[in-house]
């Protein structure tokens, strides 16, 4: 069986699952809410009194709520509505409100129902990976009154103070992983818990995070520098008839010395060695002229490479103390759970 | 010199250990001579074989040649008899800078008969520089001032002075070189009366380095 085929055939599987999913597992609950689709609100809201008279899980039981907070203020019952709701976010702290069923005074229903209790609404840890010490994790949360909030991190008997601050509306918190002893919070699953306390009134909403630990990447040793090259250390120069000169200079000045220190005495010197070496030494100079120059060190090449040679050392000295910090740190990374859940 | 010789062979033997951190080079030549003493009608030409080392180690640097001549009297000279000259000249450098270096010397030449010329001996101070023309090819350039000469005729000689060229070529690792040598001394000699010398010598041949 191909692919398409069999996805084919799972597609429609795929489908009823996700509607029974969003289906109440409740019968007289599923009533209510057909009842309100049909516009019968006093049936609605009959049915949905006593689907919650039944045992009922705690999206069903919200759901109930919802529906009674929908219909009363259908029924511009505003108290019960706001009394709905307020039931709602108890049991569901975050929930939102369906969009599409939404009208002014379903929206002031529930805005006021948010305004009358105590709740942290919310919760969210960053997922982040730093190196302690270094960076820090994003936690924020919503309080709908006026209240302290302690944020902590919990693991076990581990209880890892946050944050404590008094607040209301949204609150961002950097957190830097970090004992108070400054060592990174050891791996493991912790529950970052915001407790709200406000008079006799404490909610609280928790999120799942992972922890994990890591190295620390170390950085590779240079071999050149970037930009920089090395450059050669000899270079032939051009070609010139300084080799010509020379010898023509020095043939002169030995020449002419010869004449000018002769004994007049002894008459006029042969000229025949002076001449043959004199020439040999022009052959040379000529021949030198014309030929390629022999390669010269280029004491400024050799000098740049030196320097670049100490530079390249120098840095790998630092990348090498830096190297000894880093296998000294630790990676951090922190992962939410996907799902926050309340603690009772 | 049979002295010199040994001087020279024993100066070879103490370098020669440490021939990798020096240079030494062993050569033959050729000799070409013109020679003048007291009058322009004593004017002798003539040639012969010479041998020379040189040597180099840091800033120390310098050599032994021999030559022995034959002269005989020039063309048109007064000069009648023949004779061999056997010339012995020392040199040691030391390297300044810019590559001229301080030299000291020593030049002696024997004859043969002895009463065909005179002998002569004395020490040379001045300087040396050296170019490079180009790969393996280089010049040399010398003046001395020839100092406390001594005669086998007697006399002395308050001024004497020597120039000398050279030019050689050869490998660039110095295995082997052809050189050639120019060499004019003239030494104003005085008894009671002057009676100068002077002699150019052209010394063409080839070394082998080590």
């Amino acid at each position: 069986m191909s692919a398409k085929r069999l996805l084919r055939a799972l597609l429609p599987l795929f489908l009823a699952a996700a509607a029974h999913a969003q289906q109440p597992q409740n019968a007289t609950l599923r009533s209510a809410l057909r009842a309100y689709d049909n516009v019968d609100l006093t049936q609605a809201i009959t049915l949905a009194h006593r689907a919650l008279a039944e045992r009922m899980a705690g999206p069903d039981q919200a759901r109930a709520y919802e529906l009674l907070g929908y219909a009363y203020s259908a029924l511009d019952s505003a108290d019960k509505a706001i009394t709905a709701f307020k039931q709602v976010l108890f049991i569901e702290p975050d929930h939102e409100l369906d969009s599409l069923k939404l009208n002014p005074k379903v929206s002031v229903a529930f805005e006021l129902a948010l305004s009358q209790i105590l709740v942290v609404r919310q919760l969210r840890v960053d997922s982040s990976s730093f190196v302690g010490g270094q960076g820090a994790v994003g936690i924020r949360y919503r309080v709908t009154e006026p209240a302290r909030v302690r944020v902590t991190a919990v693991n076990g008997n581990t209880v890892i103070p946050i944050d404590s601050s008094v607040g209301v509306g949204t609150v961002n918190l950097r957190w830097p992983v970090q004992l108070p002893s400054g060592d990174p919070v050891p791996a493991g699953t912790y529950q970052i818990i915001a407790e709200a306390h406000a008079g006799q009134n404490t909610f609280s909403a928790s999120q799942t995070v992972v922890i994990t630990h890591g190295t620390v990447d170390t950085v590779a040793h240079l071999t050149s520098l970037p930009g920089y090259q090395r450059l050669p250390e000899q270079e032939t120069p051009p070609r010139s008839w300084r080799p010509m000169g020379l010898a023509f200079l020095y043939t002169a000045v030995v020449g002419a010395g010869t004449v000018a220190l002769e004994n007049s005495n002894l008459g006029t010197a042969s000229r025949r060695e002076l001449a043959g070496v004199s020439a040999a030494a022009l052959v040379a100079g000529f021949v030198m002229t014309l030929k390629k120059p022999a390669p010269q060190p280029a004491l400024g090449n050799i000098l740049y490479n030196q320097l670049l040679t100490e530079q390249i050392a120098r840095r790998n000295q630092e990348i090498a103390a830096d190297n000894v910090r880093r296998r000294q740190q630790v990676q951090m990374v922190v992962a939410p759970a996907p799902k926050a859940r309340r603690v009772p | 010199m049979k002295r010199a010789l040994g001087g020279f062979a024993v100066l070879a033997c103490a370098l020669a250990p440490g021939a990798r951190a020096q240079k030494i080079q062993v050569g033959g030549q050729v000799v070409f001579g013109d020679y003048r003493e007291q009058t322009a009608s004593l004017h002798y030409t003539g040639a012969g074989p010479g041998a020379f080392v040189a040597f180099s180690r840091r800033k120390l640097s310098g050599d032994v040649a021999v030559a022995r001549l034959s002269y005989d009297p020039a063309s048109g000279s007064g000069a009648t008899q023949s004779f061999h000259a056997t010339q012995i000249d020392v040199h040691l450098r030391w390297y300044l800078a810019s590559s001229v270096s301080a030299e000291l010397g020593w030049v002696r030449r024997t004859t043969s008969p002895e009463v065909a010329a005179q002998e002569m001996g004395a020490v040379r101070i001045g300087m040396h520089a050296f170019y490079g023309l180009g790969p393996g090819a280089d010049l040399t350039l010398r003046a001395n001032y020839l100092a406390g000469a001594k005669f086998s005729g007697g006399g002395s000689a308050p001024f004497g002075i020597e120039l000398g060229l050279g030019v050689s070529y050869g490998a660039t690792n110095a295995r082997w070189r052809l050189t050639g040598d120019y060499e004019f001394q003239r030494v104003d000699r005085k008894t009671s009366v002057p009676v100068p010398l002077q002699q150019s010598l052209a010394r063409v041949g080839a070394a082998l380095g080590f």
